[in-house]
């Protein structure tokens, strides 16, 4: 039986996945990590559910690989727990590892294969058949390259064949870390495109980024994680609302600058007296800034 | 034990393929072929047995009884092979299975008292020479007759000893005897052996653990861990891919230097017990490095260790510890296989090379599934 047919039947198979469709598919209850006296992850609690496209932010060290590698199953945790689809990653691992691909922070493919060589070595792990990997190779438009050996890929090209790989047994869950960090626009755009083609198909997908811009472009939702702790839990666009500043820029026609505060009375008058003057020459409402945002919760700059 | 052969088959593809990707293993697989043809086609019996350095270093003079006539040789050894002759009791020398055991680029005069109520010589007189090279002992010999010709002359029986009829025939006080020493290197041999046992090193204890490293290394080994491949089927796939490698490139090798070997049951088994040992090894040392320059530093690291371990043990007579090392019994093994010399110890080099393979066998599989993946 090929690997896709029994990940499909351990999902029809098992009661708990009656209850799937309307439970988290992924539940991270109180989840802590240690390396020795560092706590990399502390008491984190998140809920991911099916077909969601969930963003992980935070600075270096706020604990979100370490997260993805305890649900990837290279790490065990030092306390709490953490279920897939109902499987709790510790104990039902042979259960869990059917169910996600995952795309690593840095490329890791066999340098003397061809891109094609390298999906059919796991296509031949997974019993997927050939035309699956023509699909994915096509998905991440690299069927044009897929016989040239990886050693000549771009930095791009090599993201998008991890991604090509992670997609070979159609997963239900997909984690990615980093995957488009230092991508050229268009490398970025094919992945960001894919991504959410695929969340749309039902697929949940969880990434970790450092870009603020592909958070709010791309993820339903997005926690930032400081210091193994959870600092906020939202959609980006509630995000947006709760923490833009309501703020406008002004250069006035003598040279100097200055900033009105629009919620409060005396500075919106002020501002009015100044346009019905003339005398304003430029003026610049303050858009939502990401970064301002994470240096207000987390007390961190971003990295 | 792996349940999906497609998995085990795929890894094992993935395996042979990237061999045949690494243009160095191929160009130096290629080289251990010409060297085995070259040993096997040109100058096949001219070699004469003996050390890998020619003619004899040392002699040993092994007595039964410490009398005069033992003192009087110990103290007129002359300046020219001073240091090149060692007395010694027979009762210390090393013996295996009773059997005295002399090292290679050595010879021996064995002075051993007959019984006085047989008749006949009061002593035999057996000279030990390396291999087929009969003359290797003879600047011993004359000093050892010169000597011996004088003391009796001291001690007033010279009729019983005449220098002049050394050729053979003993006379009424000396019995005289003369013996190769089975077991000496013959280079050629040595070298077929030597490639050989190189053969398995290469694949076993070098290439896998350097390409496993470098898996590891590049985060390759952890994305087939995620797939459905069980630790269990990877490490199924790289003990029968090694295990193939090193086995047919060391039987090719076997087989074009002494094509003979191949059909003595000894060989196979002594060659499976060499394979699955350095298996053994080059797992263990796959599951403890993290990264490939480190595996292939351990690999050489071992080897040169394990030489100089041997080289240690053999020099202070630890012979104890030496038999705790592979390396001890798999080229003496093989070598008897391959010259179709066994003897009785051959059986137990082999049995013992067998304990310490299924031993490093189990250290390797306890620790690749402890963090050889990871």
């Amino acid at each position: 039986m090929c690997y896709v047919c029994r990940v499909a039947q351990i999902r029809s198979a098992d009661p708990r996945g009656k209850a799937m469709q309307s439970e988290p598919i992924i539940r991270i209850e109180n989840l802590t990590v240690r390396y020795g006296a560092f706590v990399a992850v502390d008491r984190l609690n998140l809920e991911l559910r099916s077909g969601e496209l969930f963003g992980l932010l935070g600075p270096n060290g706020a604990g979100k690989s370490t997260t993805i590698r305890v649900l990837i199953g290279q790490r065990r945790p030092n306390g709490g727990r953490v279920t897939v689809a109902g499987y709790d990653v510790v104990r039902e691992w042979a259960a869990v590892k059917p169910l996600f691909g995952y795309v690593p922070d840095r490329e890791n493919h066999f340098e003397e294969f061809t891109g094609r060589r390298n999906l059919r070595f796991f296509a031949g792990l997974y019993a997927a058949p050939d035309r699956r990997i023509d699909e994915c190779l096509k998905l991440v438009e690299l069927d044009e390259a897929a016989d040239l050996p990886v050693r000549a890929y771009s930095l791009g090209m090599r993201r998008k064949l991890l991604l090509a790989r992670a997609l070979l047994h159609r997963p239900r869950l997909l984690y990615l870390d980093e995957p488009t960090a230092n991508l050229d626009v268009h490398s970025a755009a094919v992945i960001r495109r894919t991504l959410r083609s695929l969340a749309a198909s039902g697929v949940t997908v969880l990434l970790t980024t450092h870009n603020m811009d592909e958070v709010e472009e791309i993820c339903d939702r997005v926690a930032i994680l400081c210091r193994g702790r959870l600092a906020a839990l939202d959609t980006p666009q509630a995000l947006r609302q709760r923490h833009a500043e309501r703020k406008v820029d002004v250069v006035l026609s003598s040279g100097s600058r200055r900033t009105f505060d629009l919620d409060r009375a005396d500075e919106r008058a002020l501002l009015g007296r100044h346009v019905a003057a003339g005398e304003v020459t430029s003026l610049h409402s303050r858009e939502f800034d990401f970064h301002e945002t994470f240096l207000k919760l987390t007390g961190t700059e971003f990295a | 034990m792996p349940r999906n052969w497609h998995i085990v088959r795929t890894l094992l593809h993935k395996e042979l393929l990237r061999h045949l990707a690494n243009r160095g293993g191929l160009a130096l697989a290629a080289l251990l072929l010409v060297a085995a043809m070259v040993l096997s086609f040109f100058g096949r019996d001219d070699a004469p047995a003996g050390s890998l350095v020619g003619g004899v270093q040392y002699c040993f003079i092994d007595y039964w009884e410490d009398d005069p006539w033992i003192e009087h040789l110990r103290h007129n050894v002359p300046r020219e092979l001073e240091g090149r002759v060692r007395f010694r009791p027979a009762a210390t020398a090393t013996t295996v299975n009773g059997i005295l055991v002399y090292p290679p680029g050595t010879g021996a005069i064995q002075i051993r008292p007959r019984a006085s109520d047989a008749g006949g010589p009061r002593y035999k007189v057996w000279f030990w020479h390396p291999g087929k090279d009969g003359a290797a002992l003879a600047p011993f010999e004359a000093w050892f007759w010169r000597e011996s010709y004088r003391y009796l002359q001291r001690t007033a029986v010279p009729e019983r000893i005449d220098p002049e009829m050394r050729g053979g025939s003993a006379d009424e006080d000396l019995e005289e005897e003369r013996s190769p020493l089975d077991g000496g290197l013959e280079p050629r041999s040595a070298m077929a052996t030597a490639l050989v046992l190189f053969a398995l090193f290469f694949g076993c204890v070098y290439l896998l653990p350097s390409l496993t490293g470098e898996e590891r290394e590049r985060g390759i080994l952890l994305a087939q861990a995620l797939s459905p491949a069980s630790p269990g089927e990877i490490l199924a796939a790289k003990f029968l891919f090694y295990l193939l490698l090193g086995l047919g490139l060391a039987a090719l090798l076997a087989g074009i230097c002494r094509p003979a070997a191949l059909v003595r049951p000894f060989f196979w088994l002594a060659l499976a017990v060499a394979a699955l040992g350095a298996l053994g090894i080059g797992l263990t040392i796959a599951s403890l490095a993290r990264t490939q320059r480190s595996a292939s530093m351990g690999a050489l690291c071992y080897t040169l260790g394990v030489s100089l371990l041997l080289l240690v043990c053999q020099q202070n007579n630890l012979w104890p510890v030496s038999y705790l090392a592979l390396e001890y019994h798999c080229p003496r093994m093989l070598h008897a296989a391959m010259e179709g010399t066994i003897r009785a110890y051959h059986w137990g080099n082999l049995a013992t090379a067998a304990v310490l393979a299924l031993a490093w066998i189990t250290a390797a599989v306890l620790l690749f599934r402890r963090r050889g993946w990871q």
